[in-house]
């Protein structure tokens, strides 16, 4: 009797080591990003940090995502469950290509404004007379000699 | 001792207010007396302030809960240690706290310069006395820590505090927050200095000069700070990472950046004359970004798990920084005339455009953090679409940003002044970049096939063979004149320019960093429910559950599990991860168990138990972690160095002014 337990326990340890939910896969991850939490206490997704800290929503939607996944569901099908659960405000859009095209557009002024800058001031340079050859200025030039060798 | 207190935030905000108007005033009118009790009001005001402090720390050491902070912040079984720091673990408290360090970098300014710079001193004063006025004008009626919890209007108390958030009890916690408030605040120095010298109508170099330890000093806390939150996230939080990209996060990144960006920004204006309105813009920014992110922490405008509670205390900062933004552009644009640049750039490829490009790298990645911690908040208001704005997003647009500076941290050594040759970029480059280049292939031939990895440990010895050829051939012809020993003629270089090869220690450090950062593109994590005696694995590790301990002290309960530990089948010993449950706080935390190695961190989370039966673990690889680590140590040393004066003193003979001699070489190169 012991021996035929023992072996149910093992048999059973390892159908349970076999089937531990893969809650923190990367498919989940994706998912999860677009559902909203609901525990009140954060404006985040499940994918947030509280997430793997025990919070009371997140960790079963991880799990029920996991497991409507198992079941073949797509992402889309999975997130209108959650909208037909909770409503509209469930559900997280990706951000717009606005959020890429702004900073890109930024550094793309900043590197035109740099090489404008540098034109520019090779044109002023090249522009600008030489003030050690205006001989009109000449005079003031023997005045600073003559007060600097006071001192 | 409640009203005592209250009365000293009280005053110190009066006398901080007379500070203010009788240096102005006596600067105007003349009055040195008046400018001098302005100055010596800024001593009074950091004694009534301590003293507040001292009153609320001590109200915290002998758990006197009859204070609504303390019994907030605080409770009996708590440690010493963390008594003490709830002293900026809650909202009231950490803005006294900031108003502490605030009044301590005042005196400290005006007691370093008492008899110097008298033009700009009082308005050095005005400046500061105002910033602290805020502040204690927060603590005074908006967000007392003096409030006492009361029925019917009499004081009363509670038996026990709630205690402190059990996130914040943790050793780099005591540490972290002082860091970051030394770094945000220290900024108000260069930035009270740079606005007296542009109201003065003197902003030349003197400001710089005398505000350049400071800026270094208060980046250097920054950047302490930063990197204790970090190895805090990694230590204590439990979800397996360092940066998480959250809004309290990135408003402690935002004004490094930018500070960073002012670093590099000065030292053209030192050598060359240059972007005089752009170091001050940039100074200014850099302050402003500190009040943002304390605007951010606490006005609820964004969600994050840092964040204090949600107070009405947002629109005071908002109508602080509106006043303070709109009166730096009216200065700088009302003193153009002063800030005119006394050289021009001539050529692309130069030291001077490196300079630009870098500031403008830093400045787009500042703007991209900032556009991606307010981005949700914008959208939803346009769109009224709530969107996710996960790590990943924020790695896809800073990753790219980030490679480009890492680039031009090797490059921009390697450019002369004025203009660059293309024989002098040749030779510089031909070394670390044929290295650079065989690294990749040879990672690509060893099966690295992620391209942003593979650049970034491409840039990173294309960075490191660029200072060490520095610091190689600035050694080899000193010790070759002097007859030094090559580690002797390092030490005596660096002693020469220490703010030069301070520099490049830190860009060291920096490369270190980004070799741990770029680790994190191999992580590999696996969750497991593992029963009593049973096992796990991830890559070459396999976990074997030996024993469940559970426990209890006065501030806490705990589940742990005993693993052993093997590699490739042998025995690495074991490790103890631990789940606690804080008693007051009512709140369940993860204490992870870390085996740190140079190529590989295996950290394992106890997420939770089924009473003694089986553990749910949180394993995870996270390769090259450690380096972060060091190179944080790497860029502190390098900090420090920068600080130490240089044995022979430097002196930036401007090299060209518009019009007049062709070449003044700059004495220092």
């Amino acid at each position: 009797m012991p021996l035929k337990t023992s072996l149910l326990a093992v048999c059973l340890t390892a159908v349970a080591i076999g089937q531990t939910p893969q809650i923190e896969s990367n498919d989940v991850e994706r998912v999860g990003a677009h559902i909203a939490c609901q525990c009140g206490g954060c404006k985040e997704s499940v994918s947030c940090p509280m997430a793997k800290r025990g919070c009371g929503f997140c960790v079963p939607a991880k799990a029920r995502i996991y497991k409507m996944q198992a079941a073949g569901m797509s992402d889309a099908s999975i997130i209108d469950v959650y909208k037909k659960e909770f409503g509209d405000k469930v559900y997280l859009a990706d951000p717009s290509s606005f959020f890429w095209l702004t900073p890109t557009m930024v550094i793309v002024l900043g590197i035109m404004g740099i090489f404008y800058f540098v034109r520019r001031s090779q044109r002023s340079k090249q522009l600008v007379p030489v003030a050690a050859q205006d001989p009109s200025l000449d005079k003031y030039r023997d005045e600073i000699d003559r007060e600097m060798n006071k001192w | 001792m409640e009203n005592l207190g209250a009365l000293a935030v009280l005053l110190a905000f009066c006398i901080a207010i007379y500070a203010v108007v009788a240096s102005v005033v006596g600067k105007l009118k003349h009055r040195p007396y008046l400018v001098l009790s302005g100055a010596r009001s800024v001593y009074a005001v950091w004694f009534l302030v301590t003293a507040a402090s001292g009153i609320l720390v001590y109200a915290l050491m002998v758990s006197d809960f009859r204070f609504a902070y303390v019994a907030g912040h605080s409770n009996r079984d708590m440690p010493t240690l963390y008594k003490y720091t709830a002293w900026w673990g809650g909202q009231e408290g950490s803005l006294l706290f900031w108003s502490w360090i605030l009044s301590t970098y005042s005196a400290v300014v005006v007691f370093t310069n008492r008899h110097k710079l008298r033009e700009i001193m009082p308005y050095v004063v005005a400046i500061m006395a105002s910033v602290q006025c805020f502040f204690l004008l927060l603590n005074t009626f908006l967000a007392s820590p003096f409030q006492m919890l009361a029925v019917d209007k009499v004081v009363t108390s509670v038996a026990d505090g709630l205690g402190l958030n059990p996130q914040l009890q943790y050793y780099a916690m005591a540490i972290h927050p002082p860091m970051l408030y030394l770094g945000y605040v220290g900024f108000a120095v260069p930035f009270a200095f740079a606005i007296a010298s542009l109201i003065a109508r003197q902003p030349g170099d003197t400001w710089i000069h005398t505000t350049r330890r400071w800026s270094i000093v208060a980046w250097l806390f920054q950047s302490c700070g930063i990197m204790l939150g970090s190895a805090w996230a990694f230590d204590a939080l439990g979800w397996g990472g360092y940066w998480m990209w959250d809004p309290v996060e990135n408003a402690s990144l935002l004004p490094w950046l930018a500070g960073t960006a002012f670093l590099h920004s000065v030292m053209m204006q030192e050598k060359k004359g240059m972007m005089k309105v752009w170091n001050m813009a940039l100074i200014a920014t850099t302050f402003f970004l500190c009040i943002f992110g304390t605007f951010l922490t606490r006005s609820g405008v964004v969600s994050s798990v840092h964040a204090f509670a949600e107070s009405p205390i947002g629109k005071y900062f908002v109508g602080f920084l509106a006043l303070g933004i709109a009166g730096t552009i009216y200065l700088i644009l009302d003193r153009l005339d002063y800030l005119k640049s006394e050289s021009e750039l001539e050529s692309v490829v130069s030291r001077e455009s490196s300079f630009l490009f870098n500031n403008l790298l830093l400045l787009a990645s500042c703007f991209a953090v900032l556009w991606g911690t307010l981005f949700p908040v914008i959208s939803e208001a346009v769109t009224n679409e709530k969107i996710s704005l996960d790590p990943p997003w924020f790695n896809r647009l800073m990753i790219p940003i980030g490679l480009g500076l890492l680039f031009l941290t090797g490059v921009g050594p390697l450019f002369a002044w004025r203009r660059t040759s293309v024989e002098s970029l040749r030779r510089n480059f031909l070394i670390p970049g044929v290295l650079a280049c065989a690294l990749a292939i040879g990672l690509f031939v060893a099966g690295i096939h992620n391209y942003w990895a593979l650049t970034s440990f491409g840039f990173c010895l294309f960075v490191a063979s660029s200072i060490i050829s520095e610091f190689f051939k600035g050694a080899h012809a000193i010790g070759q004149k002097n007859h030094l020993n090559f580690a002797h003629a390092v030490v005596e270089l660096t002693h020469r320019n220490t703010r030069r090869y301070g520099g490049y220690l830190v860009h060291m450090g920096i490369v270190l960093m980004f070799v741990g950062w770029t680790g994190s593109a191999f992580n590999r994590n696996v969750t497991a429910e593992v029963p009593m005696g049973g096992s796990f694995e991830l890559g070459k590790y396999k976990m074997t559950v030996a024993k469940m301990n559970q426990g209890e002290n006065p501030n806490y309960k705990w589940d742990s599990a005993v693993l052993a530990v093997t590699k490739n089948g042998s025995s690495i010993g074991e490790m103890e991860p631990e789940r606690r449950y804080y008693k007051a706080a009512q709140q369940g935390l993860g204490h992870v168990a870390l085996r740190n190695r140079l190529d590989e961190d295996l950290y394992i989370n106890f997420a939770s138990a089924e009473a003694g039966k089986s553990v749910t673990l949180q394993a995870y690889i996270f390769p090259l972690v450690s380096w972060i680590w060091i190179g944080t140590l790497v860029l502190i040393f390098g900090t420090l160095i920068a600080l130490v004066p240089s044995k022979v003193a430097r002196q930036y003979a401007r090299t060209q002014v518009v019009g007049m001699a062709e070449t003044a070489v700059a004495i220092e190169n």
